[in-house]
């Protein structure tokens, strides 16, 4: 078996391949990253230090982790969450879409859409790209530290609400600069970004995604192709884990078939909830129509100029509220454990992301499990992956780099694999 | 950007983590480009091929779970000048490094079908496989005190950092003390200074993730939680996150 690590993703994976003449035989994706076994690592904890345990899940991804933690617990125990935490927890997951996508789209996968090898080749002949991707990457950690404490496992959601307020001076900032941003982006999306060749090869072929009340990341409902809705509670009614033969891998199946969650599904399903200058791009870019699996970084690019005018809209809002900063600023509801369990699910950048939790009576954990999108899209990474080496081995003799673009289109984190590891 | 071949050489690397200590280098953002300007970077294992040039100084980042990573570790203690852990899972082994005696049962039980065919050992510091020359903290670090560190280094010189507690930090800025006027088991008065108390600030105790400084006086601390009312096992479960190995 052929094994070709992949370059320019969160984390260390490869793709396995059993070619024979110029048949697949098998594909499978191997993630790297050795278990940590934060499940485990949790049981026996009391609640208040499960959010930073698990956040230090993914780096990337850690406001995500730490906020559908926080919401699950909230679950169990029947918390109502004030409505001026919820619009700060908001802001933080916008900041961290920001972030993740704006190194995602511009630093990772625009080079493969140019026809460059790598991100330097790419900032040395069209730096516009690159500088484009640090100004909102740079703009998403300024918020998620304005926010949230920290750029990375940030500190202030906790459970019942929010720790602190931030600062007015720090939003007014970063107000007046998304608004800036979100034109610029815009335009550059409204640009000609050449499409990838093997592009109308793939499509997706279920999605899934929240549904929320606008388009946003958080929601009570799980939609299923824009039809069926799903109640968070029941995830795992409706989506199983089982390993695939011949891969010892855990999958995550809907219905028994592979699904794919992420910015495009998100689109497919919701886009047409979005207004302004993200609604207009949608229509342009043709994004409700179009199933290829590539177009998955170009949704994130409409979600780069979504989430940076609610950072404008939301911004302003809070700062109107004047709400207290700093220690001062606590948000929070009462708090009482009760034996129980209780589920969340948020759309993180990369999508779907569900936290289970089993308290006792004094809100020790029992039991836990989190499902993270990247473990949700492995199925459907390995059958697109099947149906690209098919359709191209038979014109090409290296196949490999095609391959490595597909699995970067999906975005995955691979440091995110909770349980999907094998070694 | 200076690209003359006499620059230090800097190599950075990732063992099993988040890998939130080489992004937050990479949030440095300018500061990213002035560090590029006098070091040059041989090697990135998340992100680029090797150069195969030999590092002056290497930044580890994670924790030892692996045979593979023990011997890449010994290998790279044989090239490179300066050895320097970053991030609490290279310093310690971190917040996954718990639950010693319970590991191979939880493996199985995560990992029914492939769980006994598992490499991974526990987790381990970088201190553990090779000597490191420095300890850079936290979780993350703080990319002020790496950079303060990599001043020091660069210049052969061996980095003088805070050796007091993070209360001191806490003063500074004016904050309320959690521990005393709010009753919450704060962390800061055995915990190293460097991150600007940055828990604290947003109304969290600290959680020590930066360790111990010299001195420090846990057994003083355990019984101002006691007298709080904080039961034995949570008085563990305190130390037991970050600050203490």
């Amino acid at each position: 078996m052929k094994k070709t690590l992949i370059s320019r993703v969160e984390g260390h994976g490869s793709i396995g391949l059993r070619i024979k003449g110029r048949r697949v035989e098998s594909v499978e994706l191997d993630i790297l990253t050795p278990p940590r076994l934060f499940e485990k690592l949790i049981v026996g904890r009391h609640f208040s230090d499960v959010p930073t345990v698990v956040s230090r899940i993914c780096s990337i991804c850690s406001a995500s982790h730490r906020v559908v933690s926080v919401m699950a617990i909230e679950d169990a125990f029947g918390v109502k969450v004030p409505q001026e935490a919820v619009l700060l927890r908001e802001l933080l997951l916008h900041a961290e879409t920001l972030e993740s996508h704006g190194l995602h789209l511009f630093l990772l996968a625009l080079p493969d859409y140019y026809g460059y090898a790598s991100l330097t080749a790419m900032a040395a002949e069209r730096p516009e790209a690159a500088t484009l991707g640090f100004k909102v990457k740079g703009l998403g950690n300024r918020l998620q530290e304005c926010v949230g404490g920290r750029a990375i496992h940030q500190i202030t959601p906790v459970v019942g609400g929010m720790s602190a307020g931030p600062s007015r001076e720090g939003l007014n900032r970063i107000r007046h600069e998304a608004e800036a941003l979100s034109a610029e982006v815009a335009q550059f999306l409204s640009s000609d970004i050449p499409e990838i060749e093997y592009a109308r090869l793939v499509e997706v072929k279920k999605s899934v995604s929240l549904s929320a009340k606008g388009y946003g990341y958080i929601g009570s409902h799980i939609v299923i192709d824009g039809k069926e809705k799903v109640k968070t509670g029941d995830f795992y009614r409706r989506f199983h884990e089982s390993a695939l033969p011949p891969s010892y891998t855990k999958h995550t199946l809907c219905d028994g078939e592979p699904f794919m969650v992420g910015a495009l599904p998100r689109v497919l399903n919701s886009g047409g909830k979005l207004r302004g200058r993200a609604g207009a791009l949608v229509k342009r870019l043709g994004l409700r129509e179009d199933r290829s699996t590539f177009m998955n970084n170009i949704a994130q690019g409409v979600e780069i100029v979504f989430s940076l005018d609610r950072v404008a809209e939301i911004s302003g809002r809070l700062i109107e509220l004047g709400l207290p900063e700093g220690q001062d600023g606590a948000i929070t509801a009462r708090v009482r454990p009760v034996a129980g369990r209780g589920t969340a699910a948020i759309e993180a950048p990369r999508g779907l992301l569900v936290h289970t939790y089993t308290f006792d009576e004094k809100g020790y954990v029992m039991d836990g499990d989190i499902t993270t999108p990247t473990a949700m899209n492995l199925a459907d990474m390995e059958r697109t992956l099947r149906s690209m080496a098919e359709a191209l081995i038979k014109e090409r003799s290296d196949i490999r780099p095609a391959l490595e673009t597909l699995v970067r289109a999906y975005d995955p984190c691979i440091s995110c694999s909770v349980h999907i590891v094998r070694l | 950007m200076n690209t003359s071949n006499d620059r230090p050489k800097l190599g950075l690397y990732s063992l099993t983590s988040c890998s939130g200590d080489i992004l937050e280098i990479t949030n440095l953002e300018e500061d990213l480009l002035r560090l590029l300007d006098v070091v040059e970077v041989v090697d990135l294992n998340v992100a680029m091929p090797s150069t195969g040039k030999s590092p002056d100084i290497a930044l580890v980042e994670g924790a030892v779970t692996q045979p593979d990573e023990a011997r890449f570790l010994r290998r790279l203690r044989k090239k490179a000048k300066h050895i320097v852990s970053i991030g609490t899972c290279a310093c310690t082994g971190g917040v996954v490094a718990r639950g010693t005696k319970k590991r191979k049962e939880w493996l199985r039980e995560v990992y029914p079908e492939t769980g006994e065919g598992f490499t991974s050992t526990f987790p381990r510091p970088v201190s553990d496989v090779v000597p490191v020359d420095f300890s850079v903290p936290g979780c993350p670090i703080e990319r002020g005190y790496l950079l303060h560190c990599l001043g020091y280094l660069l210049k052969g010189v061996t980095p003088e950092v805070p050796n007091y507690p993070l209360c001191m930090e806490c003063k500074m800025k004016g904050n309320e003390c959690l521990l005393r006027y709010r009753g919450l088991p704060c962390l800061g008065p055995v915990t190293r200074a460097g991150c600007g108390a940055r828990q604290p600030s947003v109304g969290r105790p600290c959680d020590g993730c930066f360790g111990p400084y010299e001195d420090a006086n846990k057994e003083a601390l355990v019984e101002i939680f006691r007298r709080m009312g904080l039961g034995e096992d949570e008085i563990r479960m305190r130390f037991d996150l970050f600050w203490e190995r």
